[in-house]
């Protein structure tokens, strides 16, 4: 099964971030409950590894796999519209 | 830190820059901890700015700094960099933040920058960074949909400045002539003066297709500032901004005269020209202009003072070259490196352009004698009120730093623009000498040079037209002719000379056999006084002889008389009264005879 993989890019204790946060999870949840990695990068924890990402904006959601890169910025509260950005259609 | 960095005294701290030009016109640089933003079009050197004051922030004053890179790579920059000499990879001290919007990236729902903050926090901490550059906040602000986030984001921005007092620069691309602002501008001309300390205004423009770069600061809390705009290149070495303004230090007013290279013109100007004075020489062509700069520059060679020449109308080898025909070596000293002969092209760049790169060759070559050759070169050169101003500052500016300037040019003649040019760069000279063919020109079949000194302040100088004449030799001048209130040069001046001389020599031999004439007649009379004063002398002889003889004999008498007396006993002055009546006139012998 293909695991898709999320890197989620926070600054902690913003009200975007907490959000997105929360998009996140609840959208992997319904949509691929057993094939899902996320990762969530505070900024201020990991200052050089967002440096090196080249994050600007929090949230920023960094799909890694499967297939090229997609970066979605923002709170995610569309979830249709990450999915279609995120090119997954939903099929397990 | 370098504690000379901050310069505070009544106002406010500020950071240096740098960049030449820019500290003095801001007395300083940039307000030190607080935000200053350069706003202009795209090119118009924004990213040079900032990149230059974090660099020299680095590599002057051991100041730490991040660069914000919103538009290009850290490797573009770095690539552009190289092209003014910095090797900014090379400094440990300066950080490159990669924070290009990947153009794949999509929007869903709020975002903002508080992210990028906490980790720019966290990162300048770290690195002990003292300065900032945002490079440039209009692709930030694009990131945001709606004015109201905009706004946030940049109270945002401006609450993070505030808290982490670092020294910071934001770019934004705006156009201020603009009259109505694009969406996202407005936002930025709303509130980012609010938010920031200084506001730059870079612009550029195109003056008769000669490009113009300006300079302007806006606003800047705290302090005073040029509020003129100001000419600045982004040359060979970054930005070289013109200050309007040239504060020329006081103190001592030199009164040491370096010599012109022209024994009798020094003597005519009463020593030579003033150390550190600006001399124009005007002239048409051919008046020998340059052979007059080129004996100044041997006179200072042979002193070996430094010297820049810059010459405009010939190559700076053809004027060597052409020069030795008159005996003005300057070979040895462009050899030698003493003299640094630098040729200018008119064609291209703007007149600030020339002028900045004249400051740079100055600034490298440290002369204390120049000249600029010629100064009317940049009358040919774009805007004319702009380049007046900007050949009187440069006047202002060379004067500054003590150099002695003999600049020539045309005299204008029936251009009205060169000549009002002309007028105003030789206001500002303190020695003007203007070169003219004298005598109508072609009278004797010849044109003759002429030199006349028609200012000099602080020097008693000769009214005097003065007749310049080359020679294998060398330059020398003559002292001209004057005849019927004409003055004569050249042939007619030899002419006149030699018609005058046999005139001389004619009056002479009369005078001369008028002379000897009245000589002879002077001999002839005396000769003659000789022969009468001897004859009188004879005369005296024999009159004095005559009086003794006759004093004998009336010594004689008056015995004989005393003797007569005493036997009479008789009164003898009535006698002798009687006997003399002519000695004693008013006693007549009668009266005696009555008594």
């Amino acid at each position: 099964m293909t695991v898709i993989s999320f890197i989620l890019y926070v600054s902690s204790q913003t009200p975007n971030s907490i959000q997105a946060e929360a998009n996140l999870k609840s959208m992997c949840l319904s949509n691929f409950p057993d094939n899902h990695r996320i990762e969530i990068v505070d900024v201020a924890q990991q200052p050089d590894r967002a440096l090196a990402d080249g994050v600007i904006v929090t949230p920023t959601l960094v799909k890694v796999a499967p297939g090229p890169k997609q970066v979605i910025m923002g709170n995610l509260s569309n979830i249709p519209r990450v999915l279609s950005a995120v090119r997954w259609d939903g099929t397990k | 830190m370098n504690p000379s960095n901050d310069i505070a005294l009544t106002e406010i701290a500020k950071a240096l820059t740098g960049i030449q030009g820019f500290d003095q016109i801001t007395s300083g640089g940039i307000p030190r901890g607080k935000a200053t933003l350069v706003t202009g079009g795209p090119g118009s050197g924004k990213t040079v700015f900032g990149l230059q004051t974090l660099a020299n922030g680095v590599l002057l004053w051991d100041e730490p700094g991040i660069f914000v890179a919103f538009e290009e790579n850290s490797q573009q920059i770095i690539a552009n960099a190289a092209s003014f000499g910095w090797n900014l990879a090379e400094l440990k001290k300066l950080f490159f933040v990669d924070a290009m919007p990947d153009p794949d990236t999509i929007a869903v729902g709020e975002f903002d920058f508080s992210g990028m903050l906490t980790l720019l926090s966290a990162k300048a901490s770290a690195m002990k960074a003292r300065r900032i550059v945002f490079d440039s906040l209009d692709v930030l602000l694009h990131l945001l949909p709606s004015p109201v986030e905009r706004r946030r984001e940049m109270n945002r921005l401006h609450n993070w400045l505030v808290a982490n007092g670092l020294t910071a620069m934001i770019t934004a691309k705006m156009d201020w002539q603009r009259a109505e602002p694009v969406p996202w501008e407005e936002g930025v001309l709303q509130y980012m003066p609010f938010i920031v300390d200084c506001v730059i205004v870079l612009s550029h423009q195109f003056d008769n297709s000669f490009s113009q770069r300006r300079l302007r600061i806006l606003k800047y809390r705290g302090s005073s500032f040029a509020e003129n705009e100001c000419p600045f290149i982004i040359g060979a070495f970054g930005l070289d901004v013109a200050p309007t303004d040239t504060h020329v230090p006081g103190g001592s007013i030199p009164t040491e005269r370096v010599s012109t290279g022209v024994e009798p013109l020094d003597k005519m100007l009463g020593g030579g020209f003033i150390r550190g004075a600006t001399t124009i020489i005007t002239g048409e062509c051919g008046t020998a202009k340059t052979t007059l700069a080129g004996a100044f520059c041997e006179a200072a060679g042979k002193r070996n003072e430094r010297t820049l020449y810059i010459a405009f109308d010939e190559s700076g080898e053809e004027i060597v070259r052409n020069l030795r025909s008159v005996s003005i070596e300057l070979e040895v000293y462009v050899k030698n490196g003493i003299l640094f002969m630098h040729t200018g092209q008119v064609g291209s760049g703007t007149v600030e352009e020339h002028l900045l790169q004249i400051r740079a060759l100055v600034q490298r070559h440290r002369p204390s004698c120049m000249v600029i050759d010629p100064f009317s070169a940049f009358t040919k050169i774009g805007n004319e009120l702009t380049t007046q101003a900007i050949a009187a500052r440069m006047i202002r500016w060379v004067k500054s730093q003590g150099i002695t300037l003999v600049c020539t040019s045309l005299p204008g003649g029936a251009d009205p623009g060169i000549a009002a040019s002309i007028l105003k760069i030789a206001t500002a000279a303190d020695t003007w000498l203007h070169l003219g063919f004298f005598d109508g020109g072609f009278d004797g079949g010849e044109r003759n040079r002429g030199l006349t000194i028609f200012k000099s302040r602080g020097t008693k100088h000769s009214n005097q037209v003065a007749e310049l004449i080359l020679s294998d030799s060398g330059i020398s001048l003559a002292d001209p002719y004057t005849a019927d209130g004409r003055l004569l040069m050249g042939t007619m001046r030899w002419q006149k000379e030699r018609a005058d001389g046999e005139e001389r020599a004619r009056l002479e031999a009369e005078f001369e056999s008028k002379r000897t004439a009245v000589f002879d007649e002077v001999a002839e009379l005396e000769a003659h006084l000789g022969t009468l004063q001897r004859s009188l002398d004879a005369k005296r002889l024999v009159l004095h002889s005559m009086s003794g003889v006759e004093a004998t004999r009336i010594e004689d008498e008056e015995v004989r008389h005393s003797g007569v007396i005493r036997l009479r006993q008789a009164k003898e002055s009535g006698f002798i009264d009687g006997a003399r009546p002519e000695t004693e006139p008013g006693k007549p012998a009668v009266n005696e005879n009555h008594r």
